[in-house]
């Protein structure tokens, strides 16, 4: 295999490479393998079936085919769709002609639309995504990039030698397309003239050797800090009111899945797929000593026996699908007063600092009881329901894409609550039982009852349930009796958690579609998971007229074993019930504990690498993400303060002085050596000496001192003027075909260009003039004579005529037809 | 190497780097005016005017050299910089493709679409910065032959040295274009080139490239153009060089067929005159033989006569050659193609080399009536050669050449009677009735029936029985016709015209 080969192969290897990295970054940023995670297994194909081994040859008509396939294709998939999927067909159309252009037999002009296409399917999915991951991938796809390219003009150069050659069968079947078709003079061959190009290389140097390597290293990192530079200091001028941006902030809002559902449906069994996803991470202070506090110790503290993050309450059931009973889940005189909530943090006990990941879903998650939430950062609002008690949340376009930052006051139990009555543990798991319960004394009695049976009893569910409902009356009647509300409570939650006739599971199936999915579960089923344990236990205490509400959020949380952040995850998704009994609400929670624990905390398989991604994702936000014209303000003010410093130092001390100063502090103040302003002055300094470096004064400076010494040795005597006519005679010989030699006298010379020039030389004076000057310069050189100044310019003469001879002569004989009359120019 | 103006030098009309810069720069200067003021107190004021200021004297430069880039670019070459960076093609959409990028990024309110940008950004700049040192401190030095023939291969050597210190120059492009001049219909410009794959620092490399010229003709090769694109081609630092140097093509040499060679014996023997004079001026002793009627009397070798017992005579042959001469008619003749007359050169240029080589001692001629007469003597066989090429090699056809006045020419200046004279005419008819009217006029009756006169008749299908190209100078010869002409085996029972011309 020779270079040349080596160089094409490895050239095509990149390419294929290249556009399959760029089409995975795209599937990842789409969170879908297909279409585009095809895009190596047809990149693979085509450089060994078409590029390599041509053993498919794709037309240009089928080609068309497959392009007009592609444009119907994502016509359909554009048309009618939402934001997401209009941007989606999109990125299809890149992905099916990337694979068109694979298929296609390759020229110059293929291959940079390969590149470009790769390059346009990383810009597609920049949009898509903000992960981390997605950073990292372009910095290697950016190495790819710039050897492929660089191997692309090697190849280039090599194709451009091998264009007129038939000597390379490997690269006969590359056509340079690019060439081809911009060729003017197609169609003219005969008139051209027929060129072979050259092509220089040292017989050890190497195509792709360690230098080519090297170079394309220096390039990778030289870029990359272009670019680290290029990203921080472009100015962030976001265009206000541009549909882009909400298009792109919908988008992401699409993209981004928290397994977290506003509303409950149930009847669509799937399997549940456990996510380690991060939803939020929270860190607890105690507002005393503003040291951190465990969960576990605030979980004793405020009387809960888990944290519980809140996060939609529903009260109202119908055809399977819970609903808060209010559009939107809130009204106005829903938010919580002032005066109901604490004014001064310093007041509470604990302050919850929660950052709860993008996107914006409508509710900030937080345990209960609450004292206050404060939401963190612009275009932020947090309210808490006073009925629900619920907090929501509504933020500005540009602050949805963002973490959510807020915090949590609380006080400790207060004194009348109390841990639930402990007849409800069971198994000695104690997250089993009821959790707690809370009060609400804002709200006069009548108010919470109104509340309670308004939103918290669905209607006539007799005849929408009557399974279920004779179910629960069944149970929870003595002799035909029902019993009081507490027990029936106490009944239903033993019946679903504690008889073992409920099991739980994440990929429950359906038996009956004819009925209510609850009733499945409840009579044939009997397996499920949360929101069916959930819908059960609520729906039965409905239904004998209790007051029970569905409430959904994340239960539980872990430590990141990375930076020791907690983190509720996608997995910690959770829905229990709040039942209304003596003019409180009381937490219950009747999904079999034991068995979803078991199914939370199954440690994943690369958990410790889920925390590594988890903060590299952080570090990325916070570097990346947020970059904004405030991160930029921050990162440019000490330059410009340092500046300012300096300049009002100089203008008022003087610059001397102020140099002075600024070398004393800096030897004495060990602090202001790794600081800005030394920063600024070593560059200053070093930028001075280099730029004179480059100038490279050395070589001016004897340059000029030559010209001095010529200049004085010239004025003492006609040495070099002697020299110099027979190096001008030498001139003019060479300058008229003949190259006199070092090797033979002067006289040797002037003989042979005597004869050399006699055609002409016809007049006799002329023939004598290279002798002449040979024996003038044979009497300087050899005899130390020294001529007078009328005789060198005579001698300057005689070398000048003779370059007008033989200039008249050669005139003469090429252009001898200047004019119609006949010339004739004898040679003899 | 004769230096001329660099009007012609060519440099791409691709976005230059100045241009962009400038552009860039303005925008930036625009965006500075519009964001600093916002953001930093400092720049309020005085500053946010200093730079709009600047932004719009930036945009001018830059739409200036957007548009009449390439005019500034003449000029600069003229004044001494020759030295531009340009974007190519290819550069051009891979900077589209970062501009849609910052403006969706602005728009959409996007980090991630900036983050692509900026990853687009540092190969391009840094490919920047290196097309520009690689160029730094290169030079070239060409050596080309100044003449060549049409058909056969000439390689011009370039020479590339790299005076930076310890800096590769790496993947240098070295072209030169090749314009043919003074050609009617065939202005095309080529280019042709020596890649150089790395000159070391402190080096020099050789490189060579081979032209095949299709026709005769002078051309002119530069301005060289030194370039380029490592590492990443996408942007691309070219240096013009206005180095010209003219090369004079010479027709395409054939070979005469053993039938020409047959012709010219035979008329030759046909007009050889064995004297049996006594060789005081152009003989030389050549045998004894018997003596016949009309031998000089004077010329008896007695002692041979003795010997034989009959009359011997002494025997000398002129050995001095006839004085050759060459005459080619071309007039410009709507049935005469073009085929023809370059065949006809050809042919022309290859009797002369024939004669060259094979003359000693005797003087060579070659006479074109053409747009000007051209009138060539020489008794040098290598200055004969040289100049009867060039003259052919310059030689174009005229509606009404000045046949009579060559053939005056012929008369006045080499009044031999002893010429062998070839005639190559597409009108061999004419040029009879010339050479009659001439001698006529000169009263010089005789003069030419006494010259060994050939005339050939200059279309493809006569020249073929006697002269043939091989395939690439055939190639050269009859590229004006965009054919290659098929080579066909001479028609035996055709013959040369040959006219022994009585008067």
């Amino acid at each position: 295999m020779n270079d040349q080969t080596k160089v094409q192969r490895a050239f095509l290897r990149s390419l294929s490479i290249s556009i399959s990295i760029a089409s995975l970054i795209l599937a990842a940023a789409e969170d879908s393998f297909l279409p585009a995670g095809l895009t190596p297994f047809i990149a693979l194909a085509a450089h060994l079936l078409i590029d390599r081994h041509q053993v498919v040859h794709v037309s240009i008509a089928f080609a068309n085919v497959l392009g007009s396939l592609a444009f119907i294709a994502t016509a359909y998939e554009f048309v009618d769709s939402s934001v997401l999927g209009k941007l989606m067909a999109g990125s299809h159309l890149l992905i099916y002609i990337s694979w068109v252009v694979l298929l296609l037999p390759k020229g110059i002009r293929q291959y940079w639309w390969i590149l470009a296409l790769s390059v346009l399917q990383v810009a597609v999915a920049s949009v898509l995504t903000d992960d981390s991951s997605f950073g990292l991938s372009v910095f290697g796809l950016m190495f790819v990039l710039i050897w492929t390219l660089s191997l692309f003009t090697l190849f280039r150069t090599q194709l451009r030698f091998l264009k007129n050659s038939d000597s390379s069968d490997a690269l006969a079947t590359v056509q340079d397309s690019l060439n081809v078709s911009a060729d003017p003079l197609a169609g003219q061959e005969s008139e051209l003239v027929k060129v072979e190009n050259g092509m220089q290389i040292d017989a050890d140097e190497q195509w792709v050797g360690w230098r080519f390597r090297t170079v394309v290293a220096i390039a990778y990192f030289a870029s990359v800090l272009v670019a680290v530079i290029t990203f921080l200091v472009f100015p962030r001028v976001w265009v206000p009111e541009s549909p882009l941006a909400g298009l792109t902030n919908s988008v992401q809002a699409a993209l981004s899945r928290t397994g977290f559902t506003e509303n409950v449906s149930l009847g669509d069994i799937g399997e549940i797929m456990q996510s380690d996803a991060r939803v939020l991470q929270f860190r607890i202070k105690s507002t005393a000593n503003r040291r951190d506090v465990s969960p576990e110790r605030f979980c004793l503290e405020m009387g809960m026996d888990e944290l519980l993050f809140r996060g939609n309450v529903m009260g109202l059931y119908e055809l399977g699908a819970w609903d808060s009973g209010r559009p939107g889940g809130r009204v106005m005189a829903d938010v919580e007063g002032n005066a109901s909530l604490l004014k001064d943090v310093a007041t509470a006990d604990y302050r919850l600092e929660v950052s709860q990941d993008p996107p914006e879903i409508g509710f900030a998650f937080v345990p209960a009881p609450l004292r206050n939430i404060i939401a963190k950062g612009s275009g932020v609002n947090v309210n808490k329901l006073r009925y629900s008690q619920s907090t929501r949340v509504k933020t500005t376009a540009a602050a949805g894409v963002k973490p959510l930052s807020f915090e949590g006051w609380y006080s400790k139990r207060p004194k009348e609550q109390k841990i639930h009555s402990p007849d409800l543990t069971v198994g000695g798991n104690d997250n089993s039982r009821v959790l707690s319960y809370f009060s609400d004394p804002q709200l006069t009695a009548k108010n919470r009852d109104y509340f309670a049976n308004r939103w918290c009893v669905t209607p006539d569910l007799r005849e929408a349930l009557p399974d279920l409902t004779k179910l629960t009356e069944d149970l929870c009647s003595d002799d035909g009796e029902l019993v009081s509300e507490r027990e029936c409570t106490n009944r239903i939650f033993r019946h679903l958690n504690t008889s073992g006739e409920y099991s739980y599971s994440l990929s429950p199936r359906v038996d009956d579609y004819s009925i209510d999915p609850v009733e499945d579960f409840l009579i044939n089923r009997k397996t499920g998971h949360c929101e069916y344990f959930a819908s059960a236990c609520a729906l039965m205490l409905q239904s004998v007229g209790v007051p029970a509400r569905l409430v959904n959020g994340y239960k539980g949380y872990e430590e990141n074993s990375v930076n020791g952040e907690f983190e509720v995850k996608q997995k910690h998704a959770h829905s229990w019930v709040e039942v209304w009994l003596d003019g409180h609400w009381e937490t219950l929670d009747p999904t079999p504990a034991a068995a979803r624990n078991a199914e939370v905390n199954e440690p994943g398989s690369f958990a410790w690498w889920a925390d590594l991604k988890m903060v590299m994702n952080d570090g990325w936000l916070s570097m990346v993400q947020k970059m904004n014209p405030e991160q930029q303000k921050q990162m440019i003010q000490p330059l410009l303060d340092s500046v300012k410093k300096q300049w009002q130092a100089m203008k008022s001390q003087g610059l001397w002085a102020t140099v002075k100063s600024f070398f004393v502090d800096f030897l004495f103040q060990p602090s202001k050596w790794f600081s800005f302003s030394t920063l600024l002055v070593t560059f200053v300094v070093l930028l001075i000496p280099a730029l004179i470096f480059r100038r490279n004064p050395f070589r001016w400076i004897k340059a000029k001192l030559a010209w001095l010494t010529r200049w004085a040795r010239g004025k003492d005597g006609s040495s070099v003027s002697v020299v110099r006519f027979y190096e001008m005679f030498q001139q003019v010989c060479r300058k008229h075909g003949l190259e006199l030699s070092d090797q033979r006298t002067a006289v040797e010379n002037a003989e042979e260009a005597t004869q050399f020039f006699s055609s002409a030389l016809g007049e006799e004076q002329d023939r004598g003039l290279p002798l002449r000057i040979a024996a003038a310069f044979n009497a300087v050189r050899f005899g130390d004579a020294k001529l007078p100044a009328g005789q060198l310019q005579e001698l300057r003469n005689d070398v000048n005529r003779l370059n007008v001879v033989l200039k008249e002569s050669a005139g003469k004989s090429l252009q001898s037809g200047a004019s119609e009359s006949t010339t004739a120019s004898v040679v003899s | 190497m004769a230096s001329k103006d660099s009007k012609s030098s060519r440099v791409k009309l691709t976005l230059s780097a100045a241009a962009l810069t400038q552009l860039l720069s303005a925008m930036a200067c625009f965006l500075g005016a519009f964001v600093l003021p916002n953001t930093f107190q400092e720049f309020r004021g005085i500053s946010e005017y200093v730079l709009i200021g600047l932004g719009i004297i930036m945009l001018i430069l830059g739409l200036t050299n957007l548009f009449f880039g390439s005019q500034i670019s003449r000029l600069m070459q003229r004044i001494g910089r020759r030295s531009r960076v340009v974007v190519p093609r290819e550069g051009v959409g891979y900077l589209a493709i970062m501009l849609v990028l910052a403006v969706g990024a602005l728009l959409g309110h996007r980090n991630m679409p900036l983050l692509v940008f900026g990853m687009m950004a540092g190969p391009f700049v840094f490919n920047g910065w290196v097309v520009h040192a690689m160029l730094r401190g290169v030079q070239v030095k060409r050596i080309a032959p100044d003449r060549a023939i049409a058909g056969q291969f000439t390689t011009v050597q370039l020479e590339v040295t790299n005076t930076k210190r310890w800096l590769a120059s790496q993947l240098i492009e070295v072209s030169d274009r090749i314009v043919p001049l003074n050609q009617k219909g065939f202005k095309t410009e080529q280019e042709v080139g020596v890649s150089f794959v790395r000159v070391p620092g402190q080096s020099v490399r050789t490189g060579r490239y081979r032209l095949q010229f299709p026709r005769r003709g002078k051309y002119r090769l530069g301005s060289i153009r030194l370039s380029s694109r490592f590492p990443m081609g996408i942007g691309e630092r070219g240096q013009v060089l206005s180095d010209e140097v003219e090369i004079i093509v010479h027709p395409a040499i054939g070979r005469l067929l053993p039938e020409w060679a047959r012709q010219q014996k035979e008329f030759a023997e046909a007009n050889q005159r064995v004297k049996s004079g006594m060789g005081l001026f152009d003989d030389e002793f050549h045998r004894v033989r018997e003596y016949r009627s009309d031998d000089n009397p004077r010329a008896i070798h007695w002692r041979s006569t003795a010997k034989q017992g009959q009359l011997m005579v002494r025997e000398f042959h002129q050995t001095r050659q006839a004085d050759s001469v060459v005459v080619l008619d071309l007039p410009d003749s709507k049935d005469w193609t073009q085929e023809d007359r370059e065949l006809a050169i050809s042919f022309a240029a290859t009797v002369c080399l024939q004669q060259a080589n094979s003359a000693s001692g005797s003087t060579m001629l070659l006479g074109v009536s053409g747009k000007t007469n051209q009138w060539i003597a020489s008794r040098n066989p290598a200055a004969f050669r040289e100049e009867a090429l060039d003259a052919l090699a310059l030689c174009g056809r005229s509606a009404d050449p000045n046949l009579t006045g060559l053939f005056r020419q012929v008369i006045e200046e080499h009044p031999t009677q002893d010429d062998r004279l070839i005639i190559i005419t597409p009108r061999p008819n004419d040029v009879i009735q010339t050479i009659a009217d001439v001698t006529k006029q000169h009263d010089q009756e005789g003069m030419f029936a006494a010259k060994r006169m050939t005339v050939v008749e200059a279309r493809k299908s006569r020249l073929d029985e006697v002269f043939r190209l091989d395939e690439s100078s055939s190639v050269a010869a009859s590229s004006s016709e965009g054919k290659r002409p098929a080579l066909q085996q001479p028609d035996k029972s055709a013959a040369v015209v040959q006219n022994e011309v009585s008067v």
